[in-house]
């Protein structure tokens, strides 16, 4: 993904009234996102930091991450501009150690008293959404675009009930909320993130979200039952007896392979569902991810990925960036320069807080 | 030294973007655009590091940005500040494609190594990590297996006595939380073989109670609950598949272990422990034995017993090829003993990691050329036991590759009347001995085809007797493919 996925968040209105949206959508020049990145600088980068992150037993990740970051957001460009990430690599070791001291005690602990890792579960389940807004907050903070940052907001309640109250919920009903409860987090997630006075929006019902599931739902059902109709048979070829796990490889590469595409199907329609309903304040965006296209480009990069050990993985990345990318159009509705700072913090490059000390980031 | 660069500058109050013209001087970052003021100290300009070709980033104290495509203006710039020479550095490494390549060799390099010396670590861990009752499970998975393919016992009350005898002496000496489980089967005669499952369970074929004295019984019993101890049986299952490994090892489940352990059977008779376990099993057994107060001079004997039962070419026995070389072995074990003596022009080899040893050329040069491979060492495959009791007689075809040293390479079944039936044939033609064929002086390879009858002979008013018939072999050609192994 590009930037942090921008969404809109409402623009504070009178209470009840609804957000205005223009009446006839003019026609406006879309402005295209272009990525510039490029392959072999890609690797090279890639290969060093992992090299170096091994050599430093893990230390090195962070600047590794926020070098590689940097290197997908800085080389993506939007009216002229690329986009910045700004995060101090030392905070996120901060996360990290806090992370693995966490796990280490958990461990420990839970050699010697079996019981606390259930409770020490339920503090981690406790813990999650405020861990969630946390890696937002970090995250769209630490990106800028034309010296302003990006800002995400929620509250902990907001979340809970997203991923917490709304999880029972799918659990009570089999899984059939699922798509409408992935289409509340994007929800959530988009809603909460504004640049300058401009907030991110996330208008669509659950419909498509459903039709989308449902869709890729079908293809790894229909391989389910092929694979089950090939065990069948390896069962009748083996008079009777299961199939050995050898036996059984085909049917994990098909199933894997279908899964993967699906996966993508998913990544692809979805792409397009929510930018074209996203909105900065009155300004737009436009994808037009080619299904087939995009299921094309991931099937060579498994394949590649595959074949070299991993070691074409960033060749993969930079492919799939600049397809989407390219894809991808933002349609303002007025001149962005209007778009001013709000608030005294978030104009400063350099605004610091206490509370970010430890970057916390996971993507979502 | 004057350094003049164009950019972009943004206020951080909107997001309008104004070009401006800036240039370094004394120190002093000034504007050169009218209109635009900036005249800040350079040294309080923070920058974003140097990146591939990056765009960089000025951050002037006050919340101004100003982005510029020249990044060798803004190097110059650092340079003459003395500053961000860390990550210059790691932008040297990472502008340069032989570094690139090196890293990557590197880190293919380190991956390699790490599952190479890791996986074996992550296994013992895995494995000692087992619960009991999951290590009894697996177990009794085996010892099913185990019973599967060996006859019962033959041995009298007061042979297997003995053997009982030898246990306690040994866990008088160094008690145990469970005893060993003893399990007697008969092996056709042919095989002296002892090994130990997980759970504790230690399969004794007759043929060896038979063999060897009470002292040296002790001194199997002591290598075979070393390996127990040690659950190389448990390790050896974890070791053959990383996926169990992983999966057991960062889930903690070890349960999935138990449905493996019915393989632990078939791969202890055709490959036996490595080379290293069986090191790690004697060096348990020397100490054990020296706790109950028993010689190792018993143990090194039962090894060249062992070794000397074999037929007058010095091939190896089931026992003897599941442990590298018997004479490194018993060199270790009784360092003052004599054990200089002859071992036959076929030095026995361990199943894994072979040195080059005497070959059979070096003994028949000099004679005539041999037009087929001449078979030395052909034991027959065991009748796993269930199908006689069941009454099932059978046939296996198996082809398989007779390389130089007249050693056999990848056998495998090509066609049976069961699959029961495979298992035991392949074990047993693997740890068949040629003499190679030659050609122009050359010993090499060549591809074999093998029927073995499995059949089962019933003199009326007698036990059924199973009778496995080695027919003479078909040669499929000179095999190439065999020479690159």
């Amino acid at each position: 993904m590009p930037p942090d996925q921008p969404t809109a968040a409402l623009v504070p209105t009178a209470a009840g009234q609804p957000p205005l949206l223009p009446v006839a959508p003019t026609p406006v020049a879309g402005h295209d996102f272009t990525f510039h990145g490029d392959a072999k600088e890609y690797f090279r980068i890639w290969i060093v930091n992992t090299l170096l992150t091994l050599l430093t037993l893990g230390v090195y990740a962070a600047w590794a991450k926020v070098r590689k970051r940097r290197y997908l957001r800085g080389n993506t460009e939007l009216m002229g501009h690329r986009f910045d990430y700004l995060a101090d690599p030392r905070r996120i070791l901060a996360g990290n150690i806090l992370v693995a001291l966490m796990f280490l005690a958990y461990m420990v602990v839970g050699e010697v008293y079996p019981y606390i890792r259930i409770g020490a579960l339920a503090v981690g389940l406790v813990l999650l959404p405020w861990v969630v807004v946390r890696s937002l907050a970090f995250n769209a903070h630490n990106t800028t675009y034309r010296g302003m940052r990006f800002y995400a907001k929620q509250t902990y309640g907001m979340a809970a009930l997203t991923f917490i109250g709304q999880w029972l919920f799918i659990i009570l009903t089999c899984g059939i909320y699922y798509p409408a409860w992935v289409r509340n987090r994007k929800e959530l997630v988009i809603n909460s993130h504004r640049l300058g006075d401009a907030f991110f929006r996330f208008e669509s019902k659950s419909g498509p979200f459903y039709a989308a599931y449902f869709l890729s739902g079908l293809m790894v059902f229909g391989v389910l039952i092929l694979g089950g109709m090939i065990t069948g048979l390896l069962i009748a070829g083996n008079g009777g007896h299961p199939p050995t796990l050898v036996q059984l490889v085909p049917f994990f590469m098909l199933y894997g392979t279908a899964l993967y595409f699906s996966r993508h199907y998913l990544y692809a329609r979805l792409y397009n569902h929510i930018w074209t309903h996203t909105r900065l304040d009155n300004h737009r965006f436009k994808a037009s991810l080619p299904v087939r296209g995009w299921l094309k480009l991931q099937l060579t990069n498994l394949g590649a990925v595959i074949m070299s050990c991993g070691l074409l993985y960033p060749w993969a990345v930079v492919r799939s960036t600049r397809y989407a990318l390219g894809c991808l159009q933002f349609l303002p509705e007025h001149p962005i320069e209007s778009i001013s700072r709000l608030g005294r913090q978030d104009g400063s490059a350099l605004g610091e807080s206490m509370a970010e000390f430890v970057g916390l980031d996971f993507g979502l | 030294m004057n350094i003049t660069f164009t950019g972009t500058i943004f206020t951080g109050e909107t997001l309008a973007a104004t070009p401006l013209t800036l240039e370094a001087t004394d120190g002093r970052l000034v504007s050169q655009t009218e209109g635009q003021s900036v005249c800040v100290a350079i040294s309080e300009v923070r920058t974003s590091d140097r990146l591939a070709g990056v765009p960089r980033f000025l951050y002037l104290p006050g919340g101004r940005t100003i982005e510029t495509p020249d990044n060798q203006a803004i190097d110059l710039l650092l340079a003459g500040q003395r500053r961000g020479r860390t990550v210059a550095a790691v932008h040297w490494l990472e502008a340069r494609a032989r570094v690139a390549a090196v890293a990557a060799v590197l880190l293919v390099a380190t991956v390699a190594a790490t599952l190479w010396w890791g996986m074996p670590i992550l296994a013992r861990n895995a494995a000692m990590a087992v619960p009991d009752p999951i290590e009894k499970k697996a177990g009794q998975t085996a010892l099913a297996t185990i019973s599967r393919l060996l006859a019962p016992t033959r041995l009298s009350r007061i042979n297997q006595r003995r053997v009982d005898t030898q246990l306690d002496r040994l866990l008088k000496a160094q008690p145990l939380t469970t005893r060993p489980e003893l399990v007697f089967r008969f092996m056709g005669g042919q095989y002296p073989n002892a090994f130990a499952l997980p759970g504790g369970y230690i399969v004794i074929s007759d043929e060896l109670v038979t063999l060897a004295d009470d002292d040296e019984l002790a001194a199997v019993l002591a290598h075979e609950i070393g390996h127990w101890q040690l659950r190389h049986g448990l390790q050896g299952v974890l070791r053959s598949s990383a996926a169990l490994l992983v999966v057991s090892t960062v889930t903690g489940d070890l349960s999935t272990l138990t449905t493996f352990a019915s393989t632990i059977p078939f791969a202890l008779l055709q490959r036996g422990y490595s080379r290293e376990f069986e090191e790690q099993a004697d060096t348990y057994a020397l100490g054990l034995l020296r706790k109950a107060g028993i010689d190792a001079v018993h143990f090194a004997s039962i090894l060249r017993k062992l070794q000397n039962t074999r037929p007058k070419q010095g091939q190896d026995f089931s026992y003897l090829s599941t442990h590298p070389s018997t004479e490194d072995r018993i060199r270790r074990i009784d360092p003052h003993g004599e054990t200089a003596r002859a071992v036959a022009s076929f030095a026995p080899s361990s199943a894994r990691g072979d040195e080059a040893k005497p070959e059979p050329s070096v003994m028949l040069r000099g004679v005539h050329p041999l037009a087929s491979p001449f078979p030395l060492y052909q034991p027959a495959p065991l009748y796993p036991y269930e199908l006689t009791t069941a009454h099932r007689e059978g046939m296996v075809k198996i082809e398989f590759v007779i390389d130089e040293n007249g050693k056999v390479c990848n056998p495998h079944a090509v066609g049976s009347t069961s699959k029961e039936l495979e298992a035991p044939a392949i074990a047993a033609v693997a740890q068949w001995r040629f003499i190679p064929r030659q050609e122009g002086g050359r010993n090499v390879a060549t591809s074999i085809f093998q029927t073995i009858d499995f059949r089962l002979h019933s003199p009326i008013g007698q036990a059924v007797e199973p009778r496995v018939i080695v027919q003479p072999f078909e040669i499929l050609g000179q095999d190439l493919s065999a020479r690159s192994k």
